[in-house]
C-alpha cells in the first residue's frame, strides 16, 4: 500500500508540473494585455508596468523565474488586484467555496444516492420514471437558470432566504442548493446504474434465494457495490465542486475561488490563472488519490490486486 | 418515521421563522447612516495612483480629498476643499493654492502642501508605473519627467512654496483648471504612511489595507472583504466632518447586474450601479418613483480604422453614416434609454452648440457609395464590426449591420473578442471598424477633441489633420469661454466632415436609488460627493 502511494504521488508531481508547464506557455501565447482598457494607456505606461512584473524578460527566462519561485511557495503577483499576491487571493477566497462545496455536495449525495437506490430497486415503475426525469431535467437546468430562479421564488416571493450575499448562515442554503441539485441529479443516475447492475449478480440472487429481506439485501448486500460507480465520480466531482463555480458565485455575490478561473483567464492575469489552476490540479490529484485508496478498501477484488 | 417528523417540524419552524418579516438591511442601515451602494467590479486597488476607472473614483470621492471640491447638483460649481483659496497667475497658466491649516490625515497628523508634491512625483515616477500618470501632464516638464527626459523633480511645475502654499506651474494656460482638479489623480496620498508600509514606489506595497490605510477624505477605510465589499467610516479628522451627515458608505462588490438588481428588491442596497436594459420598462411601469435616467457625458461611437483601403474614401465613410438610423437603433433595441447621438460632443455647455448634426438619409448615402465605386455595395471589401464581447455591443453590432445592408447593400461581419484582447487589438490598429466609448474627465469640449490629434493614444483611427491639431493648441490659449468654443465648435466641425468615426448614442445612466436616500442629484459626470448624501427614514414597498 505504501509503495502504491508512493508511486501515486511522484505521478502526481509529474501532472501537476506538465500542466503548469502547458499553462504557462498557453497564457503567454494568447492574445491581450493586462494593461489595457477603454481608456488607453500609452505604450509609455503598457511597457513600465511590463518591466514592473517582469513581463520584458524573454518567454523561457520568466518561465524559469515562474518555476523557481513556485519550488519556493511564491505564485507571484495578481496583475488585476494590485498588491495581492496569488497566494493570498487562494488562500482568502478558497475556504468560502470549499464550505459552499461541501455543503452542496452532502446534499446532493442525501438528495441524490436514496433516489438513485429506490429507483434500481423500483426499476420501470414510476418511482424509477419520474425521479429519474427529474434528474435528466436537474442535468439539462444550468446554474444560471436554476439559481436565479431559486433566488427569485425563495429570496424575493416567499422571502424565506436573502436573495445573495453571505451575512448569516441561512444565506448558504441558496447557493449550496443550487450546486448540489445539479450534482444530486448526476448522484441519482450513477447510483442508479450501478444498484441495477449489482442486483442483477449471482450473489443477490442467492441471498433472495435464502429468504433475506428485501431492504436487507438492499442496504446490506448491494449497496456496497452498487455505489462503486459513484465513488469513482466522487473524487472529480469534489475537486471541481471545492473550487466554486463562477456562476454560482456571480449570481449570490460569494467571495469564492471559482471566479478568479474565469475573470484572470479573461483579464489575462497570468500569474493568477496559472495559480489558480496549479491549486485545482493538486486538490483534484489528491481528490481522486482518496477515492482511489477509498476504492480498495471497499472493492475485494482491487484490495487483491493493490496487494 | 420519528426522524422524518422532526425534520419535518424543523422545516415548518424554519419557514414560519423566516416568513416572520425581518427589518431590511437598508432600514437597518439607514438608521445607521451607512449608505449601501452598488459598485459594481472590485476595484484595482485603493491606491489613487493604480486606478482608472469611474467605479474607483467613487470610492476615492469618499476615502479622499483634492484641492477642491464637487458641487452636490451642478457640474461646473466648484467648492473650496483641501484649498481654502487659491489665485491664478500669469495668464490662468500658474495657480497659487492656500491650504487650510486644519486640514489633516485620518490619523491625525497635519496634511501639508509638500504632500501634494510628493504625490505627483510618485505618480510620474517612470520606475513606479501608475496607470493614469498622463492626466498629470498638464504640469509643466511633468511629461518629460515621466518619460525619464528631465532627471529632476524640481523641474516639474509643482512646489510647496510653504507647508499651506502650494504653486502649480502649467505648460499653458487652463482656465477650467479647477474642474481638472477634481479628478482622483489630483488628490494627495498620504506619503509617511506608505513609506511606513514599503518602498514609496512599490507596487506590492501594503498601505491601502484596513488597519494600515490613511486618507484625508470625509470617510476612512473600515473593512474590506475583497471580492465583497469595502465599508468607510465617519473620519474625525476631516475638516468639515460635523457638516457630513453619513456615518459610513459600503461599497457593494457585485459584478452581475441581475444580482444587483435582486439585492435592491431585497433591501440590500440603497443605489445600484447600473439596471439592465430589459428591466427598465418594468421600473417604468411599476416604480418610476426608484429609477432614475439621467445624461452622462459621454459617446458611444463606432471608430474606422483609416488606415485601410477601403475606409481612404471619405464618401464611403459618409455613407456608413448616412445609413445608420440612430433614432431607431436607440428608441427601439434600446428601450430609449439612451439619447441618439447626432455628433461627437454630447449636449454640455451653453456655449457651445454642436456643429452640424448627422442625419439620417440612406439615399444620399445609396448614391455617395456609388460615386465611391460601389453601386449597391458591389465590389466593396469586406470589412467587420470589432466588439468586445458583451451582450448589449453583440445586438447594437447586429443592427448596425443589418442597417447597412438594408440600406447600402454593404455585407459587414461581426467580430467579437474578450476585453483584454479586444483594448489591445484596437490600440494595434488591427481591426476595421471598432466599438468605442468615450466618458469626459471634466465638463468642457475638449475632453473630447483632443483625442484625435495626431499621435494621441486614443486617436486609435490613424486619422491626422495638421489644422485641427493647431486648432486644438489654440484651444488651450483661448481664456475667453465663447472664443474657445467657438474654435472647439471648428475643431469638431472639420473632424466630423471628415467621418472618422460613426456616433451612435450618447449615454444616460440608469440606476436604481432607494427613497430614503437624500443629497443625491442628477449631475453628468455621475459624480456625487458622499458628503451632501444624507438618509431618510422612507420605507419601500416590496417589489415582485
Amino acid at each position: 500500500m505504501f509503495r502504491y502511494l508512493l508511486s501515486r504521488f511522484l505521478q502526481s508531481l509529474l501532472v501537476l508540473w506538465v500542466v503548469v508547464t502547458a499553462i504557462f506557455f498557453m497564457v503567454k501565447a494568447t492574445p491581450g494585455d493586462p494593461f489595457a482598457s477603454e481608456k488607453a494607456a500609452s505604450k509609455y505606461v503598457i511597457e513600465q508596468n511590463n518591466k514592473v512584473f517582469g513581463l520584458d524578460k524573454p518567454l523561457l527566462v520568466q518561465y524559469g523565474i515562474y518555476l523557481k519561485n513556485s519550488l519556493q511557495g511564491e505564485m507571484g503577483w495578481s496583475f488585476k488586484a494590485e498588491g495581492r499576491s496569488v497566494r493570498e487571493i487562494i488562500a482568502e477566497s478558497f475556504p468560502t467555496s470549499m464550505r459552499l462545496g461541501l455543503l452542496a455536495l452532502a446534499i446532493a449525495v442525501v438528495i441524490g444516492t436514496p433516489i438513485g437506490v429506490i429507483a434500481a430497486v423500483r426499476q420501470n415503475s414510476l418511482s424509477d420514471y419520474i425521479p429519474m426525469s427529474l434528474a435528466m431535467i436537474g442535468i439539462c437546468l444550468p446554474t444560471f437558470v436554476m439559481g436565479p430562479l431559486l433566488a427569485i421564488v425563495f429570496g424575493l416571493k416567499l422571502g424565506w432566504f436573502n436573495v445573495a450575499g453571505l451575512s448569516e448562515w441561512s444565506d448558504w442554503v441558496l447557493p449550496a442548493t443550487t450546486m448540489g441539485l445539479f450534482y444530486a441529479a448526476y448522484f441519482a443516475r450513477l447510483a442508479r446504474a450501478g444498484m441495477l447492475e449489482t442486483l442483477s449478480q449471482d450473489f443477490i440472487r442467492t441471498a433472495k434465494a435464502k429468504g433475506v429481506p428485501g431492504w436487507r439485501i438492499v442496504i446490506f448486500h448491494a449497496l456496497r457495490g452498487g455505489l462503486l460507480p459513484l465513488l469513482s465520480f466522487l473524487g472529480p466531482a469534489m475537486a471541481g465542486i471545492v473550487v466554486g463555480s463562477f456562476v454560482v458565485e456571480r449570481v449570490f455575490q460569494i467571495p469564492g475561488l471559482g471566479q478568479h478561473f474565469t475573470e484572470a483567464a479573461l483579464n489575462k492575469d497570468s500569474a493568477l490563472v496559472l495559480g489558480t489552476a496549479a491549486f485545482y490540479c493538486a486538490i483534484l490529484v489528491v481528490a481522486n488519490l482518496l477515492v482511489d485508496v477509498l476504492q480498495v478498501l471497499l472493492n475485494p477484488r482491487l484490495r487483491f490486486a493493490a496487494s | 418515521m420519528g426522524f422524518v417528523r422532526h425534520i419535518l417540524v424543523g422545516l415548518i419552524m424554519f419557514a414560519a421563522m423566516a416568513c416572520e418579516r425581518r427589518e431590511s438591511m437598508v432600514t437597518q442601515f439607514s438608521r445607521e447612516k451607512i449608505l449601501l451602494k452598488g459598485n459594481g467590479t472590485e476595484p484595482r486597488s485603493l491606491d489613487l495612483h493604480l486606478i482608472q476607472t469611474t467605479t474607483e473614483h467613487h470610492i476615492m470621492m469618499a476615502l479622499f480629498e483634492g484641492l477642491v471640491n464637487e458641487d452636490a447638483a451642478d457640474d461646473t460649481t466648484i467648492h473650496p476643499g483641501v484649498a481654502e483659496t487659491w489665485e491664478s497667475l500669469d495668464n490662468f497658466s500658474r495657480w497659487v493654492f492656500h491650504l487650510r491649516p486644519d486640514a489633516k490625515w485620518s490619523d491625525g497628523t497635519p496634511l501639508v502642501a509638500a504632500d501634494f508634491v510628493k504625490s505627483y512625483k510618485r505618480q510620474l515616477s517612470p520606475s513606479f508605473g501608475a496607470l493614469y500618470p498622463e492626466m498629470l501632464y498638464k504640469l509643466k516638464n511633468a511629461e518629460s519627467f515621466h518619460k525619464g527626459e528631465t532627471k529632476d523633480f524640481n523641474q516639474v511645475g509643482a512646489k510647496a512654496l510653504d507647508d499651506h502654499t502650494l504653486e502649480l506651474t502649467l505648460n499653458g494656460p487652463i482656465p477650467y483648471f479647477l474642474s481638472v482638479l477634481l479628478h482622483f489623480t489630483w488628490f494627495p496620498v498620504p506619503i509617511q504612511v506608505i513609506e511606513k508600509y514599503g518602498e514609496l514606489e512599490s507596487r506590492f506595497n501594503q498601505w491601502t489595507r484596513p488597519g494600515n490605510m490613511v486618507s484625508n477624505g470625509p470617510f476612512k477605510l473600515k473593512e474590506w472583504k475583497f471580492k465583497d465589499y469595502i465599508e468607510t467610516e465617519r473620519n474625525p479628522h476631516y475638516w468639515d466632518t460635523k457638516n457630513v451627515k453619513l456615518n459610513g458608505v459600503r461599497f457593494v462588490v457585485v459584478p452581475d447586474v441581475a444580482t444587483e438588481e435582486r439585492l435592491f428588491r431585497n433591501g440590500r442596497l440603497h443605489m445600484t450601479e447600473t439596471l439592465g436594459l430589459d428591466r427598465i420598462p418594468f421600473y417604468k411601469e411599476n416604480f418610476p418613483e426608484v429609477l432614475r435616467v439621467y445624461p452622462y457625458l459621454g459617446v458611444y461611437f463606432y471608430r474606422m480604422n483609416g488606415t485601410l483601403p477601403v475606409f481612404k474614401d471619405v464618401r464611403v465613410r459618409q455613407a456608413l453614416n448616412l445609413a445608420l438610423d440612430r433614432d431607431t437603433l436607440v428608441n427601439q433595441t434600446l428601450h430609449g434609454t439612451h439619447a441618439p447621438a447626432y455628433g461627437l460632443t454630447p449636449p454640455m455647455k451653453a456655449s457651445y452648440t454642436l456643429p452640424r448634426p448627422l442625419t439620417y438619409d440612406p439615399e444620399k448615402g445609396r448614391q455617395l457609395l456609388a460615386e465611391a465605386g460601389y453601386p449597391g455595395g458591389k465590389g466593396l471589401p469586406k470589412f467587420s464590426i470589432l466588439v468586445n464581447d458583451v451582450e448589449t455591443h453583440i445586438l447594437i453590432a447586429q443592427v448596425v449591420q443589418d442597417m447597412w445592408k438594408r440600406n447600402l447593400g454593404v455585407d459587414v461581419g461581426i467580430r467579437t473578442e474578450s476585453s483584454s484582447v479586444f483594448y489591445d487589438t484596437q490600440n494595434r490598429l488591427d481591426y476595421d471598424i471598432a466599438r468605442a466609448g468615450w466618458i469626459a474627465d471634466f465638463v468642457e469640449p475638449i475632453s473630447f477633441l483632443d483625442m484625435w490629434t495626431k499621435g494621441n493614444q486614443n486617436n486609435m483611427t490613424g486619422w491626422e489633420n495638421a489644422q485641427f491639431d493647431k486648432l486644438i493648441a489654440d484651444s488651450y490659449t483661448a481664456t475667453d469661454p465663447a472664443a474657445r468654443g467657438k474654435i472647439m465648435e471648428e475643431a469638431e466641425t472639420l473632424f466630423m466632415n471628415d467621418f472618422v468615426i460613426v456616433p451612435i448614442y450618447w449615454y444616460n445612466r440608469q440606476i436604481l436609488v432607494h427613497p430614503a436616500v437624500k443629497g443625491w442629484h442628477v449631475k453628468v459626470l455621475d459624480n456625487h460627493p458622499f458628503t451632501a448624501m444624507d438618509l431618510g427614514d422612507e420605507t419601500l414597498p416590496a417589489i415582485h
